[in-house]
């Protein structure tokens, strides 16, 4: 057989593979349209943010909400002591409230 | 060899490319082997990072608008039911609720569960008694029994029952610190459905007044408050009137949450930042070697093929042919390799890093997310480079007089 009906199986096969891989993520989609509704629900009936895929430190689990001084405890950015801290961002202090103000704001 | 049609042509030509990456094929096999574990790398944190953040969004829109936390020293303290009134009173809020959270380390299983209070009769009618699997109410007499406790029921994650179901505690479970005079126990009446794991995966959803109790939170105070404001137009600036009014108080707004969730695993993260500049790294090599030149025997083979007449566009072909034939394999099956690993075999290895030590962790089933833009992006990065360094030395080659090249001279 001649060496560029070789490469064309392999294209086929990579072409077949590639089939078998959007299928899955097809039907993965459809199943999440379908869970949507639960998961919403969910959300709205507990308020807590994020993902539970780690909760060794409480900055990791709810990382949206954390108080301020408790990740990256040295300073910010500073390695974390979870190794599960490697994948996460410091979080943004641009929420912080603004730290001087003068007298007393009239309500 | 050259006649025929351009597709007979091209076939040729491609024939002979891949007699020529056979020949050297132990070092085309290594190059390919680098390639794809390059494309895979940078392909699987592409898509374990983009599937979380998905997995976040996807319900961000249900999340309280504003949230308030009392700040002392820094740290997030118990907020006094006395904020209430106050807050309530800012033109623009709709109401205030309150919320009582925390965690519990249970040091026999190392185990942090999240521990949420609420008035679980609000899960039991209505829409959300589809988001649990009731148990334990098999019929009126033991819903009775139960109902004569109500304050210690219990709803549990899936992760939080297998664990409990490890040490026979599947139907009711003991609180207990040292500090404690005695245990509390709590009827398990439920376990949040399998779909809502990635977020439920930790919690203990107990009724408010146990919650307190094994939180050990007085009367009176709360962990947060929850401000919901029906114009989203204004929360931006009820949450600044909160914080200007009460300098204690810190607010989280959904949209900073929404902020964090886009950027938790973004290019700054120690993770993605590691894992692409080894990447990068190990590419750049991979290039320099190819752009540094051509090996003696590969500028003799181009010299014998000009010698015996092949035109200079041909021999670009060829080599044009090569390398596209190498990084597109290497491109095509890195994708799908990462694919597979991260959406069938759920990321074994990779999801160790986000899972960190924690004991109870979600399945991994995570939501697809292939983004068709960062797939060009890849084989872009990936091919073109590679094509320009596989043609360049070649056409340099063949532009020099084959004379010259085969005597090695050049």
């Amino acid at each position: 057989m001649r060496y560029s009906s070789w490469l064309v199986i392999v294209m086929v096969v990579f072409c077949l593979w590639s089939g078998l891989e959007y299928r899955h993520f097809h039907k993965q989609l459809l199943e999440t349209r379908q869970h949507f509704n639960v998961r919403c629900r969910f959300q709205k009936a507990i308020g807590l943010p994020n993902l539970a895929i780690t909760s060794a430190a409480r900055y990791l689990r709810h990382y949206s909400i954390t108080d301020l001084t408790t990740p990256f405890q040295d300073y910010p950015a500073s390695p974390d002591h979870f190794p599960a801290g490697f994948a996460f961002v410091p979080p943004d202090y641009s929420n912080m409230p603004s730290p001087i103000v003068f007298g007393n704001p009239e309500k | 060899m050259i006649s025929g049609s351009w597709f007979e042509r091209q076939k040729n030509i491609i024939d002979y490319s891949l007699q020529s990456l056979l020949r050297r094929r132990s070092k085309n096999i290594l190059i390919l082997i680098i390639f794809i574990l390059l494309v895979f790398a940078v392909s699987a944190i592409l898509f374990i990072t983009g599937s979380l953040t998905k997995e976040m969004m996807i319900t961000s829109n249900d999340l309280p608008d504003i949230t308030v936390q009392r700040i002392l020293g820094g740290r997030q303290v118990n907020i006094p039911a006395s904020f209430i009134p106050e807050i309530e009173k800012i033109p623009g809020v709709e109401a205030v609720e309150t919320r009582v959270w925390g965690y519990f380390y249970l040091a026999s299983l190392q185990a942090n569960f999240t521990i949420y209070g609420m008035d679980l009769t609000l899960l039991e009618d209505g829409e959300y008694r589809k988001i649990v699997n009731w148990k334990n109410i098999p019929d009126q007499a033991e819903n009775q029994s139960l109902s004569s406790r109500p304050d210690f029921r219990m709803i549990i994650g899936q992760g939080v029952f297998e664990l409990l179901k490890d040490i026979q505690m599947e139907k009711a479970y003991l609180f207990y610190q040292p500090s404690w005079e005695k245990p509390i126990p709590f009827d398990i009446i439920g376990t949040f459905k399998t779909e809502t794991e990635l977020q439920s995966n930790d919690l203990m959803v107990l009724q408010t007044e146990g919650a307190r109790r094994v939180l050990e939170l007085p009367p009176d105070e709360f962990t947060d408050l929850v401000v919901y404001v029906p114009n989203p137009e204004e929360i931006e600036n009820i949450a600044l009137k909160i914080r200007r009014y009460f300098p204690a108080l810190r607010t989280v707004t959904r949209a900073q949450i929404q902020n964090t969730y886009a950027s938790v695993f973004g290019w700054k993260s120690a993770f993605v930042l590691s894992s692409l500049l080894v990447a990068i790294l190990a590419f750049l090599i991979l290039i320099w070697d190819k752009a540094s030149g051509l090996s003696p025997d590969e500028k003799r083979e181009i010299g014998i093929l000009k010698a015996i007449g092949w035109d200079t566009d041909v021999v670009l072909s060829v080599k044009f042919w090569e390398g596209f034939i190498l990084s597109g394999i290497a491109s095509l099956a890195g994708i799908l390799l990462a694919y597979a690993y991260i959406y069938w075999l759920r990321a074994p290895g990779l999801r160790e890093i986000f899972i960190g030590w924690s004991t109870i962790y979600p399945s991994f089933q995570l939501i697809p997310d292939v983004d068709p833009k960062f797939l060009l992006l890849i084989v872009t990065i990936s091919v073109v480079p590679y094509l320009a360094v596989t043609v360049f030395p070649a056409w340099k080659a063949a532009i020099t007089d084959p004379d010259v090249i085969m005597r090695n001279i050049g």
